[in-house]
């Protein structure tokens, strides 16, 4: 194999491109796994509650929303000032 | 665009998704091996061919790319639709990647090919403005992503200056398309999508394919994990400008027996 003429362009070329496309994929999976959630009533939380922690009962589930709201909002005015 | 929703989009890529993940592990098995085990050596350029079965589906793909964006900057510009501006933003670094790679395995197969890196011809020059349009267009969309209170947002001004670059941008794709025909260059005409049928063997052909829908299919598996990301968080971030903006929640009154 060593001895293909030309062996170090098509290793290159093969090694650049998986690098490229394993890496931008890894990036875009990883992103998208972090906001995988459960779904909600109005659709508008997602995210912010984490699956791994996601409440099962109503009445959790109103105060999870509850406290990430206020998360939320903390981190806004935080950004603001 | 728009006939078409947030929540309708969600629902067709969630429905492609297995389909889309096999088809891609197939595709890459079946045109790996045929490109680096089965196909045969060019008569002229020998084993350096196969660098072409990575070079050509990156080459396509970035150009179908930039033009889906233009498409979609363009009705997102005409319907003030969202999820427009949402699909450049999501896409742009999955073409930015292509370009780039067109670039630098064009450059791997160029050398031993043609003696050289790179040229300054028509094709060369043409793909190579088109990485820095991605670029310009990501810098952009960026820069100005914040909304009209400063807040940091999803979308932005930026985002619609980006997408009036990503429209007047679309002429290099002509350009890109049409440079080996208009002028004189060293990249050779299309053996593919040309007039006369295609210029190439069976056993060439079939990598080519295979490896071109691989990379299709591992493109919209990416633009499906970074459209998500991105809907989910410009959800988030409405959802916080709301409660920022609605009146406080009444406070519960204290109570009277409570100890001091």
């Amino acid at each position: 194999m060593m001895a293909t003429p030309y062996f170090g362009y098509i290793l290159s070329a093969y090694a650049v491109s998986a690098f490229a496309l394993l890496a931008l994929g890894w990036h875009s999976w990883i992103n998208w796994r972090r906001g995988q959630v459960e779904p909600n009533a109005d659709g508008m939380m997602d995210g912010i509650i984490d699956q791994a922690t996601a409440p099962t009962t109503p009445q959790a589930t109103r105060q999870a929303i509850a406290e990430a709201i206020s998360i939320q909002k903390e981190d806004n005015l935080h950004e603001q000032s | 665009m728009f006939a078409v929703t947030p929540r309708q989009l969600t629902r067709w890529l969630d429905a492609a998704y297995p389909w889309l993940v096999a088809v891609t592990l197939m595709a890459f098995a079946v045109g790996l091996t045929q490109s680096l085990v089965l196909s045969p050596p060019d008569y002229q350029q020998g084993q350096a061919v196969r660098i072409l079965y990575v070079h050509v589906p990156a080459a396509w793909l970035c150009s179908m790319i930039y033009a889906g964006m233009a498409l979609a900057a363009g009705l997102a510009i005409v319907y003030q639709a969202p999820l427009g501006y949402l699909i450049c933003q999501a896409a742009a670094p999955i073409g930015l990647t292509m370009t780039g790679l067109t670039l630098i395995t064009g450059a791997l197969w160029g050398k031993p090919m043609w003696g050289t890196w790179w040229v300054w011809d028509a094709r060369l020059t043409s793909v190579f403005v088109l990485f820095f349009l991605y670029l310009s267009y990501m810098v952009v969309a960026a820069q100005g992503n914040r909304d009209e209170h400063g807040h940091q947002g999803v979308l932005g001004r930026g985002q619609k200056i980006g997408a009036w670059l990503l429209v007047l941008g679309a002429i290099d794709l002509p350009l890109i398309r049409f440079s080996v025909e208009w002028w004189q260059t060293l990249h050779q005409p299309a053996s593919v999508l040309r007039r006369g049928g295609v210029a190439m063997p069976n056993s060439m052909l079939s990598p080519l394919l295979w490896m071109a829908l691989a990379y299709s299919g591992y493109g919209l598996l990416l633009f499906r994990w970074r459209l998500l990301t991105l809907l989910r968080r410009h959800k988030q971030r409405a959802a916080s400008w709301r409660l920022m903006q609605a009146p406080p929640p009444p406070q519960p009154h204290p109570k009277q027996d409570s100890a001091p």
